[in-house]
C-alpha cells in the first residue's frame, strides 16, 4: 500500500514538473501553497466555490473575499479540535481607495506625492467561528473570519 | 490535463502526511456542515445563543432552542441530519454526537436532577409549536404491532425527520451517554403520582422504541455520498488512495469538477 503511493505520488509529481515547465499560464499562478489550497468566494450564494475557480495570483486581481478550509490546530490560538474551520480573509489589488471624501482628498494627495502608501484591501464586516473541542466543550470565536470586502483608505 | 490533475494532486498532497486516526463520523459531518454556507452560519447561530449568559446565572434556553429549531428547519436536511445522527463506534464519537446541540442549555434543564416527564409532556401538550411536531413523532415512529416487522414501511426518513423536529422544543430528546445510541428527554417518571404509566408510556416512545432505535442505526445505510465528496481532506489515507486510484484512470476524460453538480443533485434523506 506504502509503495503504491509512493508511486503514485511520484508519478503525479512528474506530470507536474512537466507541465510546469510546458504552461506559463495555468499552473504557474497556483505555485504558492496558500493558493493551491485557497479559493475566492465567487458568488455569495450558498453552495461551496467551485473546484475549477483557478485562483490567479492574490494580489493580481480586484480585492475580494477569499476563503482557505483549516483545522482548528493550524489556526494558531491555541485550541485543539477534529474539525476544520473555513477561515475567510481579504486580499487583491485596490486600484481605486474608498469612496469617501477622505478617500479622494488622499489620492489626489497620492498623486501629487505629498501622502504614502496606498489603498488596501481589508474586511468590512466578520463573522464568529463555533466548533467542538477535544475536550468535547464548544468554543467560540467571535469575529474571526471576514464576511465582506472593501478597499479601505 | 492540469486542471484535471489539481484534485487528485491535492488529495496526494493532503496523503503526504497520514494521521492514523480511526474515521469520525461525526467529525465528517461537522465539517461537511462548516462547507455549505447555511448550515455553517446557522450552526455557528445555535452555538453563540446556546453559550450565552442569562440573567440568574443560567443560558438563554428559550433563545438557545429556537435557534436550534431553525438550525434544523432551515438547514439543508442532509447536513442538519448527519450531525445529528452520525453513526459512531467509538466514546469519543458518540460524546460529540451527545454534544452537537449544545445539550447543556438545550436540553438539560437549570436544576440538576430530571423533572417529572409529566411537566415537559404538559408543556408540549400546550405549546402551539411542540405540539404537532410531537404528533408528527408520535405517528411517524410509532410502532404497528400489525406489520410483519413492527413498523410502519419506509419509515426511517419520515420518522428521522420527526424525531430532530423534536430538538429544540419542550420535550427534546438527546443520547443518553455516549456508549449507545440511546435516546430520552431530560426527565424521569419517578414523581409521577398517579400519572405514573402515562409518565411511562411517553417516556417509553424514545427508551423502549424499537422503530425509532431501528430508524437511528439505519442512517449509517443512507449516509449520503455528498459528503463523501465534500470531504476528501478528512478521509482516512486509505479511503482517499481507493479514489485516486479508481479516479485517475478516468481523470482524462472527466474531471472531480463535472461530477459535483451530479452529487449535489442526490435525492435528499
Amino acid at each position: 500500500m506504502a509503495t503504491g503511493r509512493v508511486l503514485l505520488g511520484s508519478l503525479l509529481l512528474l506530470i507536474l514538473h512537466l507541465d510546469l515547465r510546458g504552461g506559463p499560464g495555468a499552473w504557474g499562478a497556483s505555485v504558492a501553497e496558500e493558493e493551491l489550497l485557497s479559493e475566492p468566494v465567487v458568488d455569495r450564494g450558498t453552495r461551496r466555490p467551485q473546484l475549477d475557480a483557478r485562483p490567479r495570483r492574490a494580489l493580481a486581481g480586484p480585492c475580494q473575499l477569499w476563503s482557505l478550509p483549516l483545522p482548528v490546530a493550524e489556526l494558531g490560538l491555541g485550541y485543539t479540535s477534529e474539525e476544520t474551520v473555513i477561515f475567510r480573509y481579504c486580499a487583491g489589488s485596490c486600484p481605486r481607495g474608498a469612496r469617501t471624501q477622505h478617500g479622494l482628498t488622499l489620492a489626489r494627495l497620492r498623486g501629487q506625492g505629498r501622502a504614502h502608501g496606498g489603498p488596501c484591501c481589508r474586511p468590512t464586516r466578520y463573522a464568529d467561528v463555533a466548533f467542538l473541542d477535544d475536550r468535547h466543550r464548544w468554543q467560540r470565536l467571535p469575529q474571526l473570519s471576514a464576511a465582506a470586502c472593501g478597499c479601505g483608505g | 490535463m492540469a486542471s484535471c490533475l489539481a484534485p487528485a494532486l491535492l488529495l496526494l498532497l493532503l496523503l503526504g502526511s497520514p494521521t492514523n486516526v480511526a474515521p469520525n463520523r461525526c467529525v465528517d459531518a461537522a465539517d461537511a456542515c462548516t462547507a455549505d454556507a447555511r448550515c455553517q452560519r446557522l450552526r455557528t447561530a445555535y452555538v453563540v445563543q446556546c453559550l450565552g449568559r442569562a440573567a440568574p446565572g443560567g443560558c438563554p434556553r428559550a433563545r438557545c432552542r429556537r435557534a436550534l429549531r431553525r438550525f434544523f428547519a432551515r438547514g439543508p436536511p442532509e447536513l442538519t441530519h448527519a450531525l445529528l445522527f452520525c453513526p459512531c463506534g467509538g466514546p469519543a464519537c458518540a460524546e460529540r454526537r451527545r454534544q452537537t446541540f449544545v445539550p447543556s442549555c438545550a436540553f438539560s434543564g437549570p436544576e440538576p436532577a430530571p423533572p417529572s416527564c409529566l411537566a415537559p409532556l404538559d408543556a408540549c401538550e400546550h405549546s402551539r409549536v411542540c405540539r404537532p411536531r410531537l404528533l408528527a413523532f408520535q405517528a411517524s415512529c410509532a410502532p404497528v404491532p400489525s406489520n410483519p416487522d413492527g413498523c410502519l414501511r419506509d419509515q426511517v426518513p419520515s420518522c428521522l425527520r420527526a424525531y430532530a423536529g423534536l430538538v429544540g422544543t419542550a420535550v427534546t430528546p438527546n443520547y443518553v451517554d455516549n456508549g449507545s445510541a440511546r435516546v430520552a428527554p431530560w426527565c424521569d417518571c419517578g414523581a409521577s403520582g398517579n400519572r405514573r404509566e402515562e409518565c411511562e408510556v411517553f417516556r417509553g416512545l424514545f427508551t423502549r422504541n424499537r422503530c425509532l432505535d431501528r430508524a437511528i442505526q439505519a442512517f449509517d445505510g443512507g449516509w449520503p455520498s455528498v459528503l463523501h465528496d465534500q470531504l476528501d481532506p478528512h478521509q482516512d489515507p486509505e479511503h482517499s488512495l481507493l479514489q485516486v486510484s479508481s479516479a485517475d484512470a478516468s481523470l482524462e476524460g472527466s474531471s472531480m469538477l463535472s461530477m459535483l453538480p451530479v452529487l449535489a443533485l442526490q435525492p435528499l434523506l
